[in-house]
């Protein structure tokens, strides 16, 4: 057991109490526009489709018209179809072949397109990741400017997973090409509503 | 092999080369794009600096801090003081649950402890999947750069190895046809893995959580169908406190790829019911390198390879020229670390320009580093020996005016011949510039005699 080894020979080597700053006294944070025009060029900057919407009802409407009738869907969020029971499905590989994951992000960052999830709106961790499509619904009031008001707003009690998504999975790994639907979703839609239009 | 005899194979092929120069250069501009549309920017890379500099002035508290807290959320906590404890760790954890195929994203310190090596020795498999790290995995290469590793390939040759390994058809070389091969064969991978291995990005001491951020979703799809899930982390990926999240995940992304934010931005608080989740704290060296005053910034890295992309030497020489995984000036800065003989070129494989120092998300003063472990490793005589004699000789010959003077007289004299044989290497692809025909204190001399004495010498 190197724990001790390995903690002594930090504590010889670590030099004398450097001060922990402020972020904020340094300028940090605050500066990033707050908006849903910004949130909506980041997210269309990312490669996501943003659709905008009055209530819920024009989300179902829109998976409805826009999803083959046989698609495999999987929803969390209450009012919006699904036809996978998420709480039935006890392991999570049996979640392969999912056409489209529909689930509540709890805000939007304007600065990087990102919205925060949570575990608990999920029903399986893997959820964002092995469905094809994502359709992520966030209120316009729940917006952000930046990161540092972001990890205001993320909780830590109880928490067992929670992630920054950011548009749909890619990767440039040949040749810097950017290709679209690496090992997560292939598209990702973010429906932002009940702004006051 | 020497990094500038590597570099002068890669450059054979000059127009792979400049190919290679732009491209890493085109990623440079996207960072810097992304750099300039934050106004705070500088103010977060000072923020960032301090709390590392900070972190590393408390780094066995916090470690602590984050270890019972981490037990608190039922993750089980590791410590490895070398490359091969962490190695044994891991594989007892494996062994322990009879795992025969492991799923891995990108962690650069299993690269550095060689876990691959080891497991496969013991039979497991191990499935490389990030897409890069995938293809060279399958060529049986490391990577050349450690946020893009097939950087330095082409399509059709990516599209040779997959026909080689992935039976796709001879001849593809289409990023998204390339690309849409190993998602198929990767996902296979996901879905009959028995355990998980996730590098870390951060580690929060407050919550005894951690981050990994991936563009293509590898991590999480491991981690979230394994039931297991080992993340291995060297010491230093600490940070204090989860709102300092927010300082580093402003920048890793933006320095590294020009993106605003990683795709997946993961934190891992506790396993999910019924997973089993570790964590290895791995020293390997870092504690010694804590301890040089002169080196210790170096462990601030984010490992965003910003200072890779924007190095003269690193985009003209790539990264196969650097006798260590990590190349580029961050990498030239760490392997003296591990072994001063065996990468004692690598600090010297810089111009000193000091770019890679003002794109430092962190602020290490990478170029000054890259300077002491010169001075340190020529001191110890690790240099080769015809510089450690051309030094000696131009130390001679400096102490010695008269013999300075004649040098001088040589130097002008022969200079054609020098640039006609190319003896030294500055002279191999330059011709110096045509020699005076006499020497500054001659024609201070001559000048001084010309000149006709001044009427009123001043008192």
């Amino acid at each position: 057991m190197s724990r001790a080894t390995i903690l002594d020979a930090i504590r010889r080597a670590q030099p004398a109490l450097k001060p922990l700053p402020e972020p904020a006294a340094l300028g940090v944070g605050g500066r990033m526009e707050n908006s849903i025009s910004q949130f909506v060029a980041t997210l269309d900057f990312i490669g996501a489709r943003v659709i905008r919407g009055r209530s819920l009802e024009e989300a179902a409407l829109w998976l409805r018209e826009n999803l083959p009738a046989e698609a495999r869907l999987a929803s969390t969020v209450p009012g919006l179809p699904g036809n996978v029971d998420l709480g039935a499905v006890i392991d999570p590989h049996l979640l392969e072949g999912l056409h489209t994951a529909v689930f509540p992000a709890r805000f939007g960052v304007c600065e990087n397109g990102a919205v925060w999830v949570e575990e608990s709106d999920l029903g399986h961790r893997v959820l964002p990741m092995i469905a094809e499509q994502l359709f992520m619904v966030v209120r316009a009031a729940d917006l952000v400017a930046d990161m540092h008001e972001a990890y205001r707003r993320v909780g830590q009690a109880g928490l067992g997973f929670g992630l920054f998504l950011a548009g749909p999975s890619k990767t440039a790994d040949i040749e810097q090409c950017l290709v679209i639907g690496a090992h997560g979703a292939r598209g990702a839609t973010v429906f932002i509503w009940d702004e006051v239009v | 092999m020497s990094h500038a005899a590597n570099a002068h194979d890669f450059l054979r092929d000059p127009a792979r080369a400049a190919w290679h120069d732009q491209t890493l250069w085109m990623v440079r501009v996207k960072r810097d794009r992304q750099a300039a549309k934050v106004p705070d920017w500088e103010a977060l890379r000072e923020a960032a600096s301090q709390i590392k500099e900070h972190t590393l002035s408390r780094l066995a508290e916090y470690l602590e801090e984050f270890e019972s807290r981490a037990a608190a959320n039922g993750i089980q906590v590791h410590w490895a003081a070398d490359g091969e404890e962490h190695n044994r760790i891991v594989h007892g954890i494996l062994a322990r649950h009879g795992v025969r195929k492991l799923v891995k994203s990108k962690s650069m310190l299993t690269e550095e402890c060689h876990l691959n090596r080891h497991l496969e020795e013991h039979g497991i498999e191990v499935i490389d999947t990030d897409l890069g790290e995938r293809i060279v995995q399958l060529q049986r290469k490391p990577p050349s750069h450690i946020v893009m590793p097939a950087i330095h390939l082409k399509r059709a040759e990516v599209g040779e190895v997959f026909h080689e390994h992935l039976g796709t058809p001879r001849g593809l070389d289409d990023a998204q046809e390339l690309t849409e091969a190993a998602r198929q064969h990767l996902r296979r991978q996901f879905l009959t893995a028995d355990a998980a291995l996730t590098g870390v990005n951060f580690a929060v001491a407050e919550t005894g959580g951690f981050v990994v951020c991936t563009n293509e979703g590898n991590a999480d799809m491991g981690a979230h169908l394994a039931p297991v899930h080992i993340a291995c982390m060297g010491i230093e990926k600490i940070i204090p406190k989860q709102e300092h999240l927010g300082v580093f995940l402003r920048l890793l992304a933006r320095s590294a790829t020009g993106q605003p934010s990683t795709v997946f931005s993961s934190h891992f608080y506790k396993p999910r019911p019924g997973q089993e989740m570790h964590i290895v704290l791995v020293d390997n060296g870092r504690s010694r390198q804590l301890g040089r005053e002169d080196y210790r910034r170096s462990l601030a890295c984010i490992r965003c390879a910003a200072c890779f992309n924007t190095c003269p030497v690193y985009r003209r020489s790539g990264g196969y020229s650097y006798s260590y995984f990590i190349a580029g000036p961050i990498g030239s800065i760490l392997a003296p670390n591990v072994d001063k003989a065996a990468h004692g070129d690598m600090p010297f494989a810089s111009t000193l320009c000091g770019s890679c120092s003002a794109v430092c998300p962190v602020k290490i003063d990478i170029h000054t580093q890259l300077l002491k472990w010169r001075q340190e490793i020529t001191a110890e005589g690790h240099a080769p020996w015809w510089k450690t004699l051309a030094m000696r000789v131009t130390g001679l010959v400096l102490k010695r005016p008269a013999l300075y003077a004649l040098a001088g007289r040589l130097a002008r004299h022969f200079l054609p011949l020098v640039n006609l044989l190319k003896l030294d290497p500055w002279t191999r692809s330059r011709a110096l510039p045509e020699a005076p025909g006499q020497s500054f204190r001659e024609w201070l001399a001559e000048t001084e005699r010309a000149k006709p004495p001044a009427k009123n010498p001043p008192p």
